[in-house]
């Protein structure tokens, strides 16, 4: 008994984030010290789990979304729009992939993901609620094209969003809960969405 | 009649509270030890994978491609990655690049994916990156022997032997392909030896005995 509650509390606490930061804004998430976990074993043992090869804070800040704004299951086959503004970074990119990690961009898209360096910027009334509107972006996301800024996806499979800011002082100097991120809404209807 | 009665059912229940306590116990010390081998237990971590892949010493690699790690391991795919496997214990490690247009990171792990210390291109805008990987021991050494060299570079002290430094050069931005080739070309990670000519001059007794 004292075996199986054992490992299964450890599998639990790792599963539930237990004793690890992670920051939740809107649908986008973060962890915030699995890259130096510095003596927290819970931390050292779900970068382990996750298993990549995470960014310092001097690198980059990571954020992920499996959810939009309504808190409905992100899903490569379904259209979304992600209106507002992303937070100072010299650099930032937006990839679409599925749980284990592999890329639901359609074949044949032009390359992976989109970055603050190759982006349309639309005019702030049509980001809708962007704070100050500096970096009002629009971004479609799925399977049918949309003019300006869009990552085609495809497959029916859960998608995740992530969004990497890089040379940032988000994590370090602005806390996470300080920034404005994108929402994430639907956009042009389709079949099962 | 009736105390022996009480005293077995207070031993049943003191038995049974024994064992849950014990169970209690052994469910902490289960969970402690899943908790605390689950690093060293991973097979499937990017750092297993770089440090099985055999990378050669004192280069970069280019690892974006490898199999394991073009999934969830790699992180972003619009960054091209670059490893160069380490062991301080043989001697220190020198790493460089030039000065670029590309956006880039650096970071060094220690062989369970801690990212132990990272800077970017910022740092180094005007003058390139000089940087030097040292133990403890290595560093007390180098400073004993005044390698003047030391001042003109970044010295990261690790209190580990083993790992890799990974640079993570962003792959896009129209009309970078030059400069990126060119960036990848030049970084650098060679065992890191001062030069005699920038050591301080040894201390009279030394120069004694010079004939």
């Amino acid at each position: 008994m004292g075996l199986g509650l054992g490992g299964w509390s450890a599998w639990k606490a790792l599963e539930g984030d237990l004793f690890i930061a992670r920051n939740q804004l809107g649908s986008w998430s973060a962890y915030t010290d699995l890259a130096a976990p510095q003596g927290n074993p819970y931390a050292s043992a779900k970068a382990a789990q996750i298993g990549g090869l995470p960014m310092g804070l001097a690198e980059g800040f990571e954020f992920t979304a499996t959810t939009d704004s309504d808190g409905a299951p992100l899903l490569a086959g379904c259209n979304y729009m992600l209106l507002g503004s992303v937070p100072q970074a010299r650099l930032w990119t937006l990839d679409a992939v599925d749980e284990a990690g592999v890329s639901l961009l359609a074949d044949g898209a032009p390359q992976s993901g989109i970055n603050s360096r190759a982006i349309v910027h639309a005019p702030v009334e049509e980001a809708g609620r962007a704070g100050d509107g500096v970096d009002a972006l629009v971004i479609a996301v799925g399977p049918d094209p949309a003019p300006g800024n869009w990552i085609q996806t495809q497959s029916s499979a859960r998608l995740i969003l992530t969004l990497r800011l890089y040379d940032t002082q988000v994590g370090s100097g602005v806390g996470v809960r300080d920034i404005s991120l994108p929402r994430i809404v639907g956009g042009r209807a389709r079949e099962g969405c | 009649m009736e105390r022996p009665r009480t005293s077995m059912a207070g031993q049943i229940v003191g038995r049974t509270l024994i064992t849950v306590l014990a169970g209690m116990l052994l469910a902490c010390l289960v969970h402690i030890t899943v908790v605390l081998a689950i690093p060293k237990m991973a097979t499937t971590t990017a750092s297993v994978t770089l440090a099985n892949a055999n990378l050669p010493k004192f280069k970069f690699s280019d690892v974006s491609g490898m199999a394991a790690m073009s999934d969830a391991l790699a992180g972003d795919r619009q960054f091209r990655l670059f490893a160069c496997p380490f062991d301080l214990a043989a001697q220190p490690i020198a790493i460089s690049s030039p000065v670029s247009d590309v956006f880039w990171t650096l970071a060094i792990f220690d062989n369970g994916s801690r990212n132990t210390y990272s800077l970017n291109d910022r740092l180094t805008a005007s003058a390139g990156l000089e940087l030097v990987l040292v133990n403890a021991s290595q560093l007390a050494r180098l400073r004993e022997i005044g390698a003047q060299e030391l001042e003109k570079r970044i010295v990261v002290e690790l209190d580990f032997d083993q790992g890799f430094a990974l640079f993570r050069v962003f792959e896009g931005g129209v009309g970078k392909e030059d400069a990126l080739q060119s960036f990848v070309g030049s970084m650098q990670c060679n065992p890191f030896e001062p030069d005699p000519d920038t050591l301080a001059p040894e201390p009279g007794p030394a120069d004694d005995n010079r004939v």
